[in-house]
């Protein structure tokens, strides 16, 4: 009765219920008895059930309610008795528990989106106003923004979102000077709110109380365990956020981190891959061996597409202090070619000297030539890192941000990364030319060494080495001087390829300050750079030929310096530091090569002179026994030869001057043979062809001979005619030859001898024998002997010696 | 006429022995010398017919001494000798345009006319 709204019940006994309580509709039209389910039973006698239905009270307004109809058997009929519920507070429980179900389903799908959101990296600033304004929509917030902490204490707005103006715009920094929620929450690591801006100090605060923010609440985003920002949400209600605002957050925050997290790691692979890629490719241009100009090219590109800043150039530092830039990326004045004095404390002159990574962070103040340029070319910040060669600080890679670049964190070491590769590459390419030109040296040295080796002329070997030392040290002249005992350099060889070296013949006395005088005073290697203040007619001769310095070293022979190997260029820059010490193993060949064959000709005079002298002994041993025991001997034969002549000797004394005569003859004969086996007179008197007939004629087969009828040096003679003796003999003794035939002949200076039979060959050279010692004697002379004695074939001896030019 | 010969030979010996064999056998020695420098001098002098020329002189080869005298006269006539018999070449000898050549030890028991005349 009282949901009903009446006082008592008699007020509605004997009304027609439909009539009194739901004659209308909820939506105000009129609701007729027929169509009333609650009248039903009266008719039918069934019972009726409705979940909802509307009743209206006394007063007009009207509840929901669920009833139940049954049919009563009443004597006067049947009836319907109506039991109702006022289901209004259970309606409205089911509505706020829809309406939550409705919002954590669209929470559920904000999360899902910004899962999606993040899961497609949450690393834009766009993204993270996305993410802002998914939480203000499902969370009903009015303003969320998140923020990143930064290593100075500061944070940094990422993202936001709001319905109206706010100052925390994406970008912009703010320092956590205040117990607001972002100090507050990067302190704990904890989710805070604060209910009442008012009264709070700090910037923050100030500004959020400006813009109307009287309440917030804030949850971490922590990433790797690091709290490594905020997600903040703010409200200019009167009432504070609800409660839990910071706990929703945190369910936000926790995907974010995730995507943070996510995005940083993909970023980091993304760099590494990037920088990996950039690494690869320049280790390939080191490892084929690319032009230095390429890879120094390539290296700065790759800098700064990797790093992403836009200034990158590669220094070289010089002797002099100085540094050459030697590849570049990017429009600034540091391009290559460009060179710089290390002024100021300029990233090239810090790494220099520190021989570490460096960085400046700003440009603006820094003195010096290279600060002036960096301004000027737009670089606000920038690193170094160096290049090691050796253990020495080569050069330098510098990267400097432009406007709008920020230098990334671990610059330096990725940087150093790169600079290790170009330290390769450098390394690798003068250890490359080092070996090239080391076996450059080596093949000359070789090559010379055979010529030396095989004995060549003295003039082919000085030639030889002018020219391969020319190539190699890539002078403009080489010359050969021999320092003459009197005080002169006589030029002895010379290269060059301009026809600037000193023409070979000239002697000139050794004059101050050249390199001759040099070499000659200190014996050791050495160099003169300028030839502007070197005096004396070799100095003015050099300077006409247009030689400006040059590089010499001693060729020192039996402990004196025999004369100096020197190489010259015409060019302004003397030739590089190393030059004397490569020309010095050039120089030590000559010493070889003059030693070799003054021993070697020494050794063939001396040789010819023993031989000559032994000749020499003979023939005077022939005269002497000629005029003195043949002589007497003669005589001895004549006397009794004419005492034999007298007409009445006793028989007996007759024939003891007959026996004696017959000892006489016999003396001579052999006195005559024995003169002849030591040395011809022939030979000595009439030369060799006389000679020659005369063995034919006592040979026991026919000799044919054809000799060149001209006189010989004795020596040549003498051993030409014990050849073709020694070979008559051996014909005789063992060639059961039907004849022989002896032929002599001046070719090329050259006397030719040959002795040859028809008979049955296999002759060899027994060791001791008689044409070993031949062999010997020709030897000394410089000639040589041949034997061909092919079994049934015949002899055929040949005999070269050279006949030398009287002088 | 008695033919008229030289003696060229430096061992005075021989000399001596050769001039009394000479002699004996009915020519008439008109000189003796003992280098080819003497020889042309005496040659000058005394024209003789023949010479017994040494082959082997101080200061010269006889067979080229001989060579060099008998194309200046064809009708000396020269023989050549030596202590060594076997000290000139027959073909030289032949060139030279001497007589003959007679070893030292053969003197006193050849027949010297074929020779000398």
């Amino acid at each position: 009765m009282g949901a009903l709204g009446y006082d008592h019940a008699g007020e509605l006994l004997g009304r027609d219920s439909h009539e009194t309580i739901h004659y209308k509709r909820p939506d105000g039209s009129a609701y007729p008895a027929s169509e009333c389910p609650m009248l039903v039973p009266r008719a039918t006698g069934e019972t009726i059930e409705s979940d909802l239905d509307w009743f209206f009270r006394r007063d007009g307004s009207m509840f929901p309610v669920s009833y139940v109809s049954a049919p009563l058997e009443l004597r006067e009929g049947r009836g319907a008795v109506v039991a109702f519920t006022d289901i209004e507070a259970r309606l409205r429980a089911e509505a706020v528990l829809r309406e939550r179900e409705t919002t954590l389903k669209e929470e559920q799908a904000a999360l899902r989106r910004v899962g999606a959101l993040a899961a497609g990296g949450a690393s834009s600033e766009a993204v993270f106003a996305a993410v802002a304004r998914e939480v203000a929509q499902v969370l009903k917030l009015p303003l969320v923004e998140m923020s990143r902490f930064d290593p100075d204490g500061a944070m940094t707005v990422i993202g936001a979102w709001s319905d109206g103006p706010h100052p925390f715009r994406a970008g912009s920094r703010w320092p956590l000077d205040g117990p607001t929620i972002s100090a507050r929450v990067r302190e704990t690591g904890r989710p805070a709110r604060i209910d009442d801006f008012a009264g709070i100090p700090g910037t923050i605060a100030g500004a959020v109380r400006e813009t109307g923010i009287r309440s917030g609440a804030g949850a971490p985003i922590v990433v790797d365990g690091e709290v490594w920002g905020v997600m903040a949400a703010a409200s200019t209600g009167e009432a504070p956020l609800p409660d839990g605002t910071e706990d929703r957050l945190a369910d936000f925050t926790e995907l974010v981190a995730t995507a943070i997290s996510t995005g940083q790691a993909r970023d980091a692979l993304a760099r590494l891959a990037d920088e990996q890629a950039a690494l690869r490719r320049v280790a390939t241009l080191v490892a084929q061996g690319a032009s230095p100009e390429e890879l120094f090219a390539s290296v700065a590109d790759e800098v700064s597409r990797v790093l992403r800043l836009s200034l990158v150039e590669l220094c070289r530092y010089e002797a002099d202090g100085t540094a050459t830039v030697i590849g570049a990326s990017g429009e600034h004045p540091f391009q290559p070619g460009t060179n710089w004095t290390l002024d100021g404390p300029s990233l090239t002159a810090v790494v220099r000297r520190t021989a570490r990574p460096a960085r400046v962070d700003d440009y603006a103040a820094l003195p010096g030539a290279i600060g002036d340029a960096a301004r000027k070319g737009g670089v606000q910040a920038g690193v170094g890192a160096p290049i090691v060669v050796d253990g020495r600080v080569w050069g330098v890679v510098s990267a400097g941000a432009g406007a709008g670049e920020l230098v990334p964190p671990e610059a330096e070491t990725r940087l150093s990364e790169f600079t290790a590769l170009v330290a390769t590459a450098i390394s690798n390419t003068q250890a490359r030319e080092d070996l090239r030109l080391l076996a450059d040296e080596q093949a000359a040295l070789r090559r010379l060494a055979t010529l030396v080796a095989e004995g060549a002329e003295p003039e082919l070997v000085f030639d030889a080495v002018c020219r391969e030392t020319g190539r190699l040290l890539a002078a403009s002249s080489v010359n050969l001087v021999h320092l003459t005992p009197d005080g002169f350099s006589h030029a002895v060889a010379g290269w060059s390829v301009r026809e600037v070296h000193v023409p070979p013949g000239t002697r000139l006395p050794l004059g101050e300050g050249t390199i001759d005088a040099l070499v000659h005073d200190t014996a050791a290697p050495g160099r003169v750079d300028s030839y502007d203040r070197a005096t004396g007619e070799l100095a003015d001769l050099l300077r006409r030929l247009g030689i400006r310095s040059e590089v010499g070293a001693p060729v020192v022979i039996e402990g004196h310096v025999w004369g100096v190997l020197i190489a010259g260029t015409d060019e302004a820059e003397p030739l590089p530091m190393g030059s004397e010490r490569r020309l010095a193993e050039f120089a030590e060949l000559i010493a070889t090569a003059v030693s070799n064959a003054t021993a070697r000709s020494e050794l063939v005079a001396s040789r010819a002179r023993i031989v000559e002298a032994a000749d020499e002994q003979r023939r005077r041993v022939v005269r002497d026994l000629h005029d003195g025991a043949q002589q007497r001997l003669v005589q001895a034969v004549m006397t009794q030869q004419r005492a034999l002549n007298y007409d009445d000797l006793p028989p007996a004394l007759r024939s003891l001057l007959q026996e004696g005569l017959m000892h006489s003859r016999s003396a001579i004969a052999e006195l005559r043979e024995l003169a002849h086996g030591i040395h011809p007179a022939i030979l000595t008197d009439h030369g060799l062809g006389a000679a020659v007939e005369a063995l034919a004629d006592r040979a026991p087969l026919p000799v044919k001979f054809e000799i060149d009828d001209r006189r010989y040096p004795a020596a040549v003679e003498s051993a030409a005619y014990f050849v073709v003796a020694e070979a008559l003999t051996n014909v005789a003794k063992y060639a059961q030859a039907t004849s022989a035939r002896v032929g002599a002949s001046l070719t090329e200076g050259c006397l030719v001898l040959t002795v040859e039979d028809d008979g049955v060959g296999g002759a060899t050279r027994a060791p001791g024998g008689g044409v070993s010692g031949l062999v010997d004697r020709l030897a000394a002379l410089d000639g040589s002997l041949a034997l061909e004695s092919p079994p049934g074939g015949g002899t055929r001896i040949r005999a070269e010696i050279p006949v030398p030019v009287s002088k | 006429m008695r033919v008229r010969v030289l003696i060229v030979d430096d061992d005075v010996a021989f000399r001596d022995m050769v001039r009394a064999e000479l002699a004996q056998r009915g020519y008439d020695v008109v000189g003796e010398a003992g280098s080819v420098a003497d020889a042309r001098a005496v040659l000058a002098l005394l024209h003789p017919d023949a010479l017994l020329l040494d082959v082997h002189l101080p200061d010269g080869n006889g067979i080229t001494f001989a060579g060099e005298l008998l194309s200046a006269d064809g009708d000396l006539r020269i023989v050549l000798t030596s202590t060594d018999a076997a000290a000139a070449p027959p073909r030289l000898i032949e060139r030279s345009g001497a007589t003959g050549f007679v070893a030292k030890t053969e003197i006193m028991v050849t027949d010297l006319k074929p020779y000398l005349g």
